[in-house]
């Protein structure tokens, strides 16, 4: 069975669970507990490990959907999942306090994978907050990272079209990298 | 020292839109969708940015979209004027991909141009694109700024690298994207 890993990742209510659950072909499987930090996100239950979902290509085939969990302490478990992951989803929540810093943060998290494989960031609630915008959040990946070039796509997690969009890219980016790599790095 | 100036596009029978290149945004009553290709007549005005009535409602939308639009249809299949034979391009940053309408095509060009510098027709040949459609997609990238072009050396595909069936089609398929 040949299988491709996706990494939905980003800060917990990002809506990471959600934009898994737009494009799964089964029912997404969440391993949620009740959420303690009602601060950072008002919502009454969170995930604690992963949410899974898939998408059948062939019979032997499947792009396997992974969502990780945004608190920083199970942090354990995304070098866990990255290292099967062929890419990610990283969501940022634009009405969030400082959806820069959530971006740069979730940037330095899986730069392995970002590196070795590829990503997308889909940003979340750019109706309620048109800034910073996509150009600005371009502009902070190639400030902070010169080189680094991340497609920065505008996603409601709830759009099963932006999702595919998203994954869609990804995709075409992995592609592209895989194809054009050096020697030397193959 | 250059003073910054707003743009305002009346494109006769289509609507009217305000630019403003320091927020890299428009607005107005033109639906990009009804652009027409071949206007029957376009009358721009610039003003000083401090001018109070030219200026871009609310956030806008961005430019990149427009500009999009703009040079996908402006030069039909052909390179741009601005363009030389034989230059490859590589793509300076993606353009704001829910702005732009990209199709399953696009995307692979779009990926590949991110990747390495190439020519039209180099990209065309690797992703199967239509190599009229990708003179279209380097025009629209050097319009809205985001290309750069020069004599880099080939790109070097790791055989058989540009799968035509590989993984983005098979989900396109699936998909249907």
């Amino acid at each position: 069975m040949a299988e491709h890993v996706i990494l939905f990742a980003g800060p917990m209510g990002v809506g990471k669970t959600t934009a898994i659950r737009s494009i799964s072909e089964i029912g997404v499987v969440s391993t949620e507990a009740d959420n303690t930090d009602r601060e950072t996100a008002d919502k009454p239950t969170t995930t604690v490990a992963l949410d899974y979902g898939e998408i059948a290509v062939g019979e032997d085939e499947k792009v396997r959907l992974y969502g990780v969990p945004g608190q920083r302490r199970f942090s354990f478990m995304w070098r866990i999942l990255a290292e099967r992951a062929i890419g990610m989803i990283l969501l940022v929540d634009n009405s969030a306090a400082d959806p820069i810093a959530d971006l740069l943060a979730g940037i330095d998290d899986f730069r392995e994978l970002i590196d070795r494989g590829g990503a997308v960031v889909g940003l979340s609630r750019l109706d309620a907050a048109p800034r910073p915008t996509v150009l600005e959040h371009t502009a902070a990946i190639a400030a902070a990272h010169p080189g680094l070039m991340i497609p920065v796509i505008p996603v409601d997690p709830r759009a099963a079209g932006d999702v595919r969009l998203a994954l869609m890219t990804l995709i075409a980016t992995i592609e592209m990298r895989d194809a054009f790599r050096p020697e030397e790095a193959r | 020292m250059s003073t910054p100036v707003l743009l305002r596009i009346d494109v006769v029978g289509a609507g009217t839109i305000a630019i403003d290149p320091r927020r890299h945004a428009y607005s107005g009553d033109l639906d990009l969708a009804r652009l027409p290709e071949h206007p029957t007549a376009v009358v721009v005005e610039t003003h000083p940015a401090d001018h109070g009535d030219a200026g871009v409602d609310g956030p806008g939308r961005d430019l990149d979209g427009l500009l999009w639009r703009i040079g996908t249809v402006a030069f039909d299949d052909r390179p741009a004027s601005w363009r030389w034979p034989g230059d490859r391009y590589r793509m300076l940053r993606w353009p704001n991909l829910g702005e732009i309408g990209a199709g399953p095509d696009d995307l692979r060009a779009l990926a590949m141009l991110a990747t390495t510098a190439a020519t039209p027709e180099e990209v065309a040949a690797a992703t199967g694109a239509d190599r009229g459609r990708v003179e279209r997609i380097v025009n629209a990238l050097g319009l809205i700024g985001i290309v750069d072009s020069g004599s880099a050396a080939p790109p070097q595909p790791s055989a058989p690298v540009v799968q035509r069936r590989g993984l983005f089609q098979r989900l396109r398929d699936r998909l249907g994207f």
